[in-house]
Parts: C-alpha cells; structure tokens; sequence
C-alpha cells in the first residue's frame, strides 16, 4: 500500500491527511477535510462545478490528484469571504441579484470571478463570460450571474478607490 | 468505467534522466497535467500500474523563443503560460487561435501543451495547429535525442511514434517569416456513430509573396476527420504559386472537402463534414493570407 | 383587500440563498452519517440480454464489501419510475405500465441495472462491481420506435406485444376533424420530432437510506415530491415496509427539472441498506445519468390543421407516436400532456388526438420541464406559421386571431380558461421586439452568407395538474413567544426560489414581517402533506394553501390582540385591528399599536385565561389547471456556410397575473429560455442505430449553452392579477422553455427558407437541407427513428 502523509494548506490553514497517489483532490477535500461545498457535476472536466482555486487560479479538483496538490495554496469556497466583515462582494452580489438558484454550481461560479476579478478589476461582459465558459449552470441562464459579477466588480473598484482616497 | 481511480504506483522524479528509466517499465504512463490521463483512467480506457509524474522534473518548464526564434515548450509549461507567450510573440496565429478556442479556461492553468499532443486524441486541436506550424517534438530517451516532424509522430488514434523508453520532453515550434500567415478554427457537431467524431477543425498555414501576392508555400491541415490530422496535398497544390484569393481559396477549400474520407457509412453526415471542411478551409485561408499580408502574423 | 402590499412584487433575496453562496447547502451527497457505506450500481452492456447465473462469491470476498445485490435479494413486484403516478386517480393509474423493478433479471437497455455493492469506501465499492460475474444471453434488440411496432420485432416486454406501451385517443376529443378538414379553405400537414434532452441538474443522481433500530426507514434524496416518493415505496416497491414507517428528506437539491419526479437510485440505496444492516450512500457518474433513466422522450408528431381563408382555425388532427425507450415512467403523461396543450392552446372547435407509444431497447426517458408542451409547440407554432404562409398573414395577427380568450374552453376540456392575456403578451412583446419592423412579409429572399430571420411563438401552459391530477397542499405557520413564525411548506426547493416566494405571500397574508419567518421544509415527519414540484403549481396551488394559513393566522391574531388594547384601556373589536410587517395596530389611528411578538408572547404566556399558540394550517385543492402564457420573439443569424444558428436577440412575454418577486420570475423566464436554447439548437441525445449505445454521454458530446452561448434576453412581465391565485399569481416554471425551440424554428425560416422537422436545428442538419435545396444531389437522408439520427 502506498499510503502516505500529505500537507495541505487549504484557504490559509496547513491541514494533514492520510492519502494514497490515485485520489482525486475533490474526494480529499470533500470526504477527508469535511469541505463539502466543492461539487462533483462530472468528473471530466467539463462542467466547472469542482472549481477550486491552486495558487488563485481556477482548476478543477475533479481532474487533479490530491497527491499533485500538496505545497501549493488551495482555496475552496468555504475560503472565500471578506476577513471579518463576512460574506465577499460577489457573494454579495449574487444575494442581491439572485444570481443562485439550485446552488449547485455556484461555489465553481464564485471561485472562477473571484479569480477574474483578482486579474481585471474592471471586466466586460464579454471578459466575464469568457471566464465564467467552463462553469455550466443550467438554472439561471447566466443572465443575473453576469449582472451580480460586473455589480460585484463595480463595488470592488469603489472600495478600493475610497481606500486608495482614504 | 468509475467515479474513482484504482490504485497506483506513483514516481516523482527529480530528474529527466531519472524519468526516462522509470517510463521503460511496462504498463506504465506518464502524468503531467493529467488531463487526459486521469480522465481515461476514471473511465477505464486506460489502467496503467504506474504513473510517473514530471512535476518536479527539473528543467521541464522551459518556455521561451530561442535567437533563432524557435518557440521551445517544455514538457510542463501550461497552456495559459504558452497562451500568454504566443499572444505578445505576434506569431503563429493558428497555435493562439486554437489555445483561444480551448475551453474550459480551468485546464489552461493544469494542462500543458505537450501532454496535449501526447495524448494523440484524435479530437484535440492544438496538433492541428501545430502541424501546419511544422513544430516538431523534441524526444528524449536512454539512446538519446531525436527531433520528428508531427506528421511522423502520430501513427493512429491514442498512440504516438514514441518507444517505451522515451517522452517528449518540448516542442519546438520554428520561426514565423514576417510574409507568413497562419489561422485554425473549428466546428462542433454530434457524433452520429461509434465512428464518428463530434467536431471538425483545420489549421492552414501561407508564406504571400507581399510584392505580387503570390503563395510561395501552403499547408492546410484537416483534423478530428480520422485517426490523425492529415495534410490536403492536393489543396494546397492548387494555391502554390497562385495569387491569394477568395476565388482561389474556395477551389481550395472544395479539393480539400473532397479529400476527407468518410468516417462513417452515412451519406448525409458525411456530406456534411465535407461541408463543414469546405467551411472552415476557405475562412482559415481567408484569416491566413489577412494575417500574411499584414506581416504580421498574429490572431490580433 | 386593499392594494398596498409589503411584501409581495418586491425584488427580496430568498431564504436559502445564503447557504447556497457560502457552500453551506447541504445536497444529498453531503450527508455525512457514522457507518456510512458506499454504495455503486452495475450496468449492463448489454442493450437486451437475458441474465443468467450471476457470480458474486469473489466480490463479496474482497476486504470492505458488506453486500451485494442481485434481482434475487429484492422484491420482484413491478413498478412504475415515475412518483407522479401516485397522484393519478385509480382509472388514470390503471393505464400505467409497471415494468420496472430495482435490479433486473432481463436487460432491457445498455446501462439497464443488474446489481449493485455496498463497501467501506468507494474505491472497495467499484472494484467490487468489476468482480461480480455476469452470464448474459443477449438476445435481439429493437431500437427504433418505428421498427418496434412492426409485427416482426423483437419484443422488449413480453406482456407487451407489439411493443405498445400504451395507445390512446385522447379523452377530449371534440366536433368532427375529418369533415372539418374536409371541408376547410386551407389545410395544412406538418411533421416534426422532438429529442430527448437531458436535464442535466449538475447534482447526479444519489440517494441515502438506513433503517432504524425500531425499523424506521429514512431517505434522504433530492425527490420533487418526497410524500408522494414514500407512498410509492411502500405500496409498490417494499410492500413489507409500512409508509407509517418511512421518513423521506428533500435537502437541498442541485437541480430537478423533472427528473425527480420519478425514483433514481432510491430503491437501491433501499436495498442495500436493508441487505448490509447500515447506512448507504449510492452515487451515480455523469456518464451514468446519459445511459440512465431520465430525458425527454422523442415524439414524432404530425399535426394536420384546417382553417377558412381569413385564418381562422378550424380543425386540429395530431397523431403523436413516442419512444418510451424500455420502460415506460413518464412516457404516458407526457405524451397526454402534449396532446392537451397543442390542443388546448388555440381555439379550435374540431380537435382530435391520438398516440401510440413504443418500447424500444433504449435508455427510460421521463418526465422534463415543459412536459409534452415543449415537443408539440416546435410542431404546433411551424403549422400556425405554414398556414400563415399560404393566407399570407402575419405571424402574430394569426395568433391573436386564433388564442384562447377568457371563457373558451380550455386545454382540458370543458373546463372554460378562466382567464389569459396571451393578447397583451403578443402585442407588447411584438412592439418591444420591434417585430413590423424585423419581419419583412412572406417571400422575402435574403441574401449572403449570413441571413437574418424572425419568429414568434405563442404558448399556454398550467399552473399546476388541476383537474388531471390530485392537485392539493396544505401549509402551516405557528408563532413561537419569540415573534418568530415557522412557516412548514413541502414545494421542494430545487432552485427556483419558491421557498422566498412562499414568505413572501405568507408574510403578506399573516401580517408577519417576512425576517420573522422561518422556512421549514423537505420533511415528511415535519411539513404537512404536498405532491411537490411539478407543473409549475407550486405558486399558485402551494400558495393559495400558505395564503389560507397567512390568513387564518391574522384572525387568530387580531382575536388575540384584543385583550392587550384592552389592557391599554382601548376597546377595539378585531375587525378595527390591522396586522402588517409584524406590527398589530388599528386601522384608524396607525400610531396605536404594538409589536406583534407582544400578542404571540401573550398567546402563550397566559397565566389568567386560556394559553394557546398562534397556529393554523391552510389547504387548497385545484380542479383546473390555471393556465398561464407566454409568448416569445426570437431573432436569429443563420451561417450558411457552417449552419450554425446564432440566436441575437430573444424576448418572453409572461402573463404571469402577479409576480410575487419579480427577480425569481425573471430568474424562472432566463433559465427557461436558454435551456429551451439548448432544446432548439446544440442539446443532441444520439444514440448509436447500430449498437444501442448512447453515444453523446458527456458534456463534451452533448452540448449545452454555456456563458459564451446567450443572446440578449429580455422579459417582459404582464400583470393582471388572477382572482384564482395567491395575491393573483399564476405559475410560471415552465412556460419559458416551451418557447425557444419554436419560435428559433419559425425564425430560421425566416432566414434561410427551411423547415426543419427534428430536434436539434443542429448545424449538419442546416447545411445538409441548404445543400440538398441547391443540388438536390440525391443523397439520401435515411429513415430512422433512433433517437438522434432524424434530420
């Protein structure tokens, strides 16, 4: 048998597990770390739902090994929020917009536009579908996920201008 | 077929010379993003004993374009990274095409171009491009190096001219003459048989004279119609020494159709995936020789 | 009642929302138990094999595995898939076939179950399945539905000859078609086939069960309709199992769309639970859901019309034949379904219907929203628009010339449609749209590679099963002491919103403020009786019983608050007392008054008089099916080159009577409509005509819209409060995907001149008729019927 201790630092925090080579880094995250908000929609890489972030950017989990993503920063959505003061802008937005209905996709969704907004603060429509095309929703029509991430986007600038001001 | 992997024996080596002595072994295959290879395994298609990683290969992340303008991707460079690369090189306008077109956005950051062409999946589209590109492998092995042009390196769907004690570990792409244009595109369609493939993608390539605007050299290279992409001979002999045009691209586009073997024994699926040939030849040709006359042969 | 409302037309985040962006939800494969056991399913390869010997003595050796199954450790009573059954009347159920059982000892498709493990862990589980040895016999295997109901097929159930799953006229027939058509100025004939699109919730198929130490079954699944999903268990499948004894849960589901509405891995999971003596998890591939149990089902549809020359209809005559695929589930109802809207959506005295459905050797289809209306309206509105062509009138006048107005009888006839304003919708969606100026008449040639082209559809749907169906629901609130009010309600919340929505109608109706209520749902130990979601009812049937509870709530409060102003030396009867946003005052001087928590606390801490809480339940029962409509505009660019549709714009106009939050109706119009995108265009279901085997099975080979794939899309909510509905709602689940396919049908008419006769209006099949209207080259189409394989 070939198990063996791997270190994980997950959304900040240097986490251990017993692992063997052929699993999948979604079943470590979801089945041995408890961090069930990581959906399997496929398991081939095609519907996003296992987007996690590896040094923030999008991958998905379902196509990684976990014993490939020990020593690197990964973020799940349960990583995702505002330091103290709660829940993300785009989380945010999502609320307000109704950018969720199922909610099966959107822990992938998040993780994806927190990553497209950490490199273009100031996204087109079109940038923003273009990264949202490997996140399949199939409740929403994508119509108020666009709206909540360019609103989201839109609110990030202002803080960021009123803490550049400040 | 699973929801999960079987066990394995898995190797990290730190060096190549370490990888290659581990990849003679039988019933062994190579990771480096794994996105082929973890798939086929979860689905069954492949159930290899060992699998030995490149990930902390040293070297194997070479990206760069040489003096001699080679673009040299090593084994482990990304597809965002080449993608990066190649957009600000202004060159190789079909390889940008085809990695704009690659979708999900999420395998560009695990994926890798050189596991791409080793899968040798008859659907995939950067050996398309990469063919009309003339890139050519850089195999290494216990014997040595060796250099093999696409068309040599892809023998029939999921295998490769590669020996058990060998891997790829770059691919050299050569220079792009300032008069040279190239362009890719593909079509997504349903896969009506067991033998059918669910889309249709080409890549050409044009050397234009920019004095007459004659073609001095052409390649236009037809994939996911067979078990490899193929070369159109008799479609590009029509274009060489021909003055580009819309006209001439057409006749081009049709000898190209009509040079695609059947994939399956129904007529109209097959007339159209001629028609689908006919389509994206005469655009690719048209964006091919716009990129050449502009001397410049990038997707912007 | 007087028209100033708190809560309802008001854009508000649902309650479940938040869990939902944090990934806090809870959705069936999250279910951590001690002891879980992971369970998997075994296919067959086989698209029709007798099962002989099956071996299992090595599986059962290896480390981890605690059972396996096989069709002789379950119960051999056949059933039916489909949950909604069990709200049939017994007449209506008669008619259903129960073909099915858990694991089966005959194959009747690839994928079809043959038996199934629980282990440790998964990888034990899987590697289990791979040792278990199975002795098939195949046997001759139909495919084509067609070919099936031919004399020399081979027979997919032998209680079934000729492979007829079920034939029947439909029960509303009326006048006389043949004679109308006879006589008619103008007839026209038009065939078309639907697909069986896959719902693709992003949430596979999984289930939880165990057993108690006092023999309590629990279920946890994503079930549509969980009090539904207990009784079929227990009076078809388990008949040594009580259904006092079984507690279903519906968590947080990751899609339905009507999949759940029929079992998936539940029996099984049932099963292996029973067998292992723990709890057990089944999960299930996406490669397993395409080669699985749920789709829609392929309807080959003529429709024949007859009309007078001024364009008014005069017969409809609709033949449908569906492919069951090789068991039966929601194959009836659907296709009845199709046959009641298609003739129910115009107003057309002579109407008949009729349908066959077929067994074939091929993957269960089942019940998808849209329900029958989807597939007839890509046949019924190209018929409108052909006999439009032929009088030369416009699109949307043959329409409004022809909808149902109030009065009429309906779809489900003699039942009068209480009340439609499909008008309103044509004409405000056609002057948004800009339709007089898009559409250029009849005729018009349109030139270059890349053309142009409008069309429009109209559609009636139901909100709810009214009539057809039982169609019931009960809802109750109680008020703690703290103020708050637990609001229990079993819609099943599988993203649609309903369960805000439901706040919010119960908020307004009670008075309580809508932070002060607590949704608690998806329990059937908990939540009083519901049939779930289907039909698009949940608003309208499960909020006219939340409306009752809301309202029965305020009078008990309004009772119980007349001590307290008599305490404050106010003699105010109830009728002087107003309640609303969680504030008790009287209706003349707004300034008197208190919290409502003063009155709830009260109610309980009584130590004078009598103390008891504030609670009520409400119930409604529907026996009609409220109809509601919509109608929808769509602009595309045809790609002659390729023939590839590119959708520009699309607009859906909804009589929707009340939007309780407008967002989530959007939210229900937008998701509708691009998956009705994917329905018309790039969601094809391909089966191989050789083998049996599905061969698009992943998301790579049937393809749906992803982000890069929207056009613009726009709504347009008409309101005109329906006396029928909670606050004058009407439902609207559904109506958005029945539109698209048609009215992008009607649309590359428009651009290119062609018709096209099957689902998807896939690029080969544009460039193939293009080119056979150039050259006519005689190649030839082919005649199947396989699913996937029509032009």
């Amino acid at each position: 048998m070939t198990k063996q201790i791997a270190t994980f630092t997950i959304n900040g925090r240097s986490r251990d597990a017993i692992i063997e080579p052929h699993f999948l880094l979604i079943d470590v995250v979801r089945d041995i770390f408890g961090l069930t908000g990581t959906k399997l929609g496929c398991g081939s890489g095609e519907c996003g739902a296992c987007t996690v972030l590896i040094d923030g950017e999008p991958v998905n989990a379902c196509l990684t090994l976990a014993i490939a993503a020990g020593g690197r920063s990964i973020t799940t959505i349960e990583g995702l929020h505002d330091g103290q003061a709660g829940l993300h802008p785009l989380q945010q937005a999502f609320i307000d917009h109704g950018a969720a209905q199922c909610g099966y996709c959107t822990p992938g969704v998040l993780l994806s536009m927190t990553a497209l907004l950490a490199a273009n603060g100031n996204p087109s429509a079109a940038d923003v579908k273009s990264a949202l095309s490997g996140n399949i929703c199939r409740c929403t029509g994508y119509v108020k996920i666009i709206d909540a991430v360019l609103d989201a986007a839109a609110r990030l600038r202002l803080r960021n201008e009123r803490g550049a001001a400040a | 077929m699973g929801r999960v992997l079987q066990p394995f024996a898995y190797f990290e080596p730190s060096s190549l010379t370490e990888a290659i002595a581990l990849v003679g072994a039988p019933d062994t295959r190579i990771l480096a993003g794994g996105s082929d290879l973890i798939l086929r395994m979860r689905r069954g298609e492949a159930r290899p004993s060992r699998v030995v990683s490149l990930a902390k290969v040293t070297g194997l992340d070479w990206l760069a374009v040489s003096s001699a303008g080679d673009l040299e991707i090593g084994a482990l460079a990304t597809l965002s990274r080449v993608r990066q690369l190649v957009a600000a090189s202004h060159q190789w306008g079909a390889f940008q095409d085809a990695l704009d077109q690659l979708t999900p956005p999420q395998v560009h950051n695990t994926g890798t171009v050189v596991g791409n062409i080793c899968a040798a999946v008859p659907y995939y589209d950067l050996p398309t491009a990469l063919f009309a590109l003339g890139a050519k492998p850089r195999i290494v092995g216990a014997e040595g190096e060796r250099l093999l042009p696409l068309a040599d390196f892809y023998v029939a769907a999921g295998t490769t001219a590669l020996r058990r004690d060998e891997l790829v570990a770059s691919i050299i792409v050569p220079p792009s003459p300032v008069n040279a244009g190239s362009a890719f595109a593909k079509i997504l369609k349903a896969a009506r048989r067991a033998s059918d493939v669910h889309k249709v993608n080409a890549a050409a390539r044009l050397v234009i004279d920019a004095e007459n605007g004659s073609i001095g050299e052409a390649a236009i290279v037809i994939g996911s119609c067979g078990l490899r992409p193929w070369r159109a001979p008799d479609a590009e002999a029509l274009l060489i020494g021909a003055i580009a045009g819309e006209g001439v691209f057409e006749a081009a586009a049709v000898a190209a159709a009509d040079a695609v073997q059947p994939l399956t024994d129904v007529p109209w699926v097959e007339a159209a995936r001629r028609g689908f040939v006919r389509a994206l030849v005469g655009d690719i040709l048209n964006l091919a020789a716009q990129r050449a006359r502009q001397h410049d042969g990038s997707a912007a | 009642m007087s028209e100033r409302l708190s809560y309802v037309g008001k854009r508000l985040a649902r309650p479940d929302i938040a869990a939902k962006v944090t990934g806090r939800a809870v959705y069936t494969a999250d279910v951590a138990l001690p002891g879980l056991l992971q369970g998997r399913i075994l296919g067959s390869p086989h698209p029709h094999a007798k099962i002989g010997n099956i071996d299992t003595t090595r599986a059962r050796a290896l480390p981890g595995v605690v059972a396996v199954i096989t069709h002789a450790d379950v119960p051999s009573d056949k059933f039916t898939r489909s949950t909604l059954a069990e709200a049939m009347p017994d007449f209506a159920f008669a008619g259903e076939r129960l073909d099915q059982t858990i694991l089966t000892s005959r194959a009747r498709y690839v994928g079809d179950w043959v038996a199934a493990v629980a282990a440790e862990d998964i990888y034990v589980a899987e590697k289990a399945l791979a040792l278990i040895e199975v002795e098939y016999e195949p046997l001759p295997a139909v495919f084509d539905p067609r070919a099936a109901l031919r004399p020399d097929a081979p027979l997919v159930h032998d209680d079934a000859p000729g492979n007829v799953a079920q034939r029947m006229e439909f029960p509303f027939n009326a006048g006389d078609t043949a004679q109308a058509l006879a006589e008619a100025d103008v007839t026209v004939e038009f065939f078309g086939v639907s697909s069986r699109q896959k719902h693709i919730h992003l949430e596979t198929d999984a289930a939880v069960a165990w057993f108690d130490a006092d023999g309590r079954l629990t279920v946890i699944s994503p079930s549509q309709g969980p009090h539904l999903a207990k009784r079929q268990v227990a009076r078809r499948i388990f008949r040594d199992i009580d259904e006092s004894k079984i507690h279903w849960i519906s968590p947080a589901i990751g899609g339905g769309f009507g999949a759940r509405l029929a079992l998936g891995v539940e029996p099984a999971a049932i099963a292996l639970a029973r067998a292992a003596g723990r709890p057990v998890r089944v999960t299930t591939t996406r490669e397993e859901d395409f080669s699985g149990y749920s789709s829609r089902t392929d309807h080959h549809q003529t429709v024949r019309l007859g009309a007078k020359s001024d364009g008014t209809l005069t017969a409809i005559d609709y033949r449908i034949v569906a492919d069951s695929g090789a068991y039966f589930s929601h194959s009836g109802s659907t296709t009845a379904v199709n046959i009641q809207m298609t003739l129910g959506t115009f107003q057309v005295p002579n109407r008949y219907g009729q349908f066959t459905i077929a067994y074939t050797n091929t993957p269960t289809t089942s019940g998808f929203r849209g329900y029958g209306n989807a597939e007839g309206a890509f046949v019924l509105q190209q018929a409108i628009d052909i006999l439009a062509e032929k009088l030369d009138i416009d699109p949307v006048e043959i329409r409004l010339k022809n909808i149902q107005k109030s009065g009429d009888p309906s779809c489900l006839p003699p039942v009068p449609v209480e009340h439609t304003r499909l008008d309103e919708c044509l004409r405000r969606g056609a002057e948004r749209f800009g339709w007089t100026e898009k559409w250029c008449g009849w005729g018009r040639c349109k030139t270059g590679r890349h053309r142009r082209g409008v069309g429009v559809s109209a559609i009636t749907h139901s909100s709810g099963a009214g009539g057809f169906l039982l169609e019931t629901s009960n809802a109750s609130i109680k008020l703690g002491a703290d103020g708050s009010a637990s609001l229990f309600v079993s819609p099943c919340e599988m993203g649609q919103g309903i369960l805000g929505a439901l706040t919010q109608v119960a908020a307004e109706s009670s008075g309580l403020s809508r932070e002060a209520i607590h949704v608690v749902t998806g329990d059937t130990d908990i939540t009083p009786f519901d049939l779930g979601s289907h039909a698009s009812r949940s608003m309208l049937v499960v909020g006219n019983a939340v409306a009752d509870a809301g309202a029965k709530i305020k009078h008990q409060i309004r009772e119980r608050a007349v001590p307290l102003f008599a305490l404050r030396q106010i003699k105010a009867e109830p009728s002087e007392i107003e309640v609303r946003e969680g504030r008790v005052f009287l209706f003349d001087r707004q300034d008197v008054g208190f919290d409502l928590r003063d009155v709830a606390e009260a109610a309980i801490f009584n130590f004078a008089d009598r103390s008891e809480q504030i609670a009520a339940t409400g119930a409604y029962s529907a026996h009609s099916h409220h109809p509601n409509h919509q109608a929808a505009f769509a602009e595309v660019e045809v790609d002659t080159h390729t023939g590839a549709v590119k959708v520009i714009e699309y607009l859906a106009a909804h009589d929707i009577g009340r939007a309780i939050n407008p967002q989530l109706v959007e939210g229900q119009i937008e998701g509708g409509a691009i998956q009705g995108l994917g329905f018309a265009l790039t969601e094809d279901f391909v089966i191989d005509p050789d083998t049996g085997v599905v061969l698009s099975n992943s998301l790579q080979t049937y393809r749906v819209p992803t982000a890069n794939d929207i056009p613009e899309v726009e709504t347009i909510l008409v309101e005109d409060p329906y006396a029928g509905g909670p606050f004058g709602a009407k439902g609207v689940g559904e109506a958005g995907i029945v539109n698209p396919a048609p009215a992008i049908a009607n649309a590359i008419y428009d651009a290119i001149g062609v018709r096209m006769t099957s689902l998807p209006m896939s690029a080969d099949k544009i460039l193939y008729l293009l080119a056979e209207r150039e050259k006519k080259s005689g190649v030839a189409p082919g005649a199947s019927a396989v699913s996937g394989q029509s032009i």
